[in-house]
């Protein structure tokens, strides 16, 4: 398994290409990984200072009807599966 | 649906009863191999303490990062350098007693944090047992080129291992002195954008020392 941090999205998924053996998770990266991964407190909006680009806040808008932590949860596995999260225009470099 | 036995509510919040995934099985390094190769997103995210990891278990999150992050998130450090492994140890027991109480199907990755692997590998292989024995089912490590004897020595010792390229939240590493900007973002020449060895269980170490020669330049 291989984070990548902040690596331009068409870098990211060559790599994930090349790497067919080892799962490439990205985070500000692009949607061309194998997985991605936000920390915790940024995906539920629990941040005072600049939210980094590649943040999407899933407390807010429609996908989390339940307006929870969990609904945020589920909203965030939905949208990464779908491939809804990220957009690389927006999301990523 | 069934609910585990040991779901109990607590005077200070309830972990949830299994429910969403609840036909989930635990994820294991083959399942996550047959979500790459079938081309289904992994999905991760970080937790610090049991409640949040249960919850996030209970989402269908398929993996839970103890990251070092908890330096700035739960300790308010200004980086991740100031994160002990005792720290590391103690949160990754706090994630894997959630999991245990709620499904226990994610799969639990440890950070290794900084000064626990840069000595030697055999230092970063005692650190690794410490996470390991608290919970932790892959550890993962920063760093370039230079991690990868590490990340094969644990390897071959039993201990998966998550590498990491790109940003640091380390400002001491050279290479992310600058601040906080996307990493590499000059396209590799053809040549060099071909690893020619990366069988082994670093294949990271080509686009490591190519990510810092262009950081650099940056």
């Amino acid at each position: 398994m291989l984070v990548l941090e902040m690596v331009p999205a068409a870098l990211s998924a060559e790599l994930t290409k090349e790497l067919a053996h080892c799962a490439t998770i990205g985070i500000g990266a692009g949607g061309g990984t194998a997985g991605q991964v936000l920390v915790l407190h940024d995906m539920l909006g629990m941040n005072l200072g600049k939210m980094p680009k590649f943040v999407r806040n899933f407390m807010e808008g429609p996908d989390n009807k339940t307006a929870s932590v969990r609904g945020a949860m589920e909203a965030y596995v939905r949208a990464v599966k779908d491939g809804s999260f990220p957009v690389n225009a927006t999301h990523a470099w | 649906m069934t609910s585990p036995a040991n779901t109990s509510a607590t005077p200070y919040g309830t972990l949830p009863p299994s429910s969403t995934p609840s036909t989930r099985k635990p994820i294991s390094l083959p399942r996550l191999r047959e979500m790459q190769a079938h081309g289904e997103k992994i999905t991760m995210l970080t937790a610090y303490d049991a409640t949040f990891a249960a919850v996030a278990d209970a989402a269908g999150v398929e993996c839970i990062l103890v990251g070092d992050s908890l330096g700035m998130v739960c300790q308010g450090l200004t980086s991740t350098v100031g994160v002990t492994l005792e720290t590391m140890r103690h949160h990754t027991e706090c994630v894997a007693n959630g999991l245990r109480r709620s499904q226990a199907t994610a799969w639990l990755i440890g950070d290794l944090p900084f000064g626990s692997y840069h000595e030697s590998k055999e230092q970063a292989l005692r650190s690794a047992v410490v996470l390991m024995q608290a919970g932790a089912h892959m550890v993962k490590l920063e760093g370039g080129g230079w991690t990868a004897e590490t990340v094969r020595f644990l390897v071959e010792r039993g201990i998966p291992v998550c590498a990491h390229l790109g940003l640091s939240r380390r400002p001491c590493m050279r290479w992310a002195v600058t601040a906080c900007r996307a990493r590499a973002r000059k396209p590799p020449p053809r040549s060099s954008a071909r690893p020619t060895n990366c069988r082994t269980p670093a294949p990271p170490c080509w686009c490591s020392k190519w990510c810092r020669r262009r950081c650099r330049r940056n």
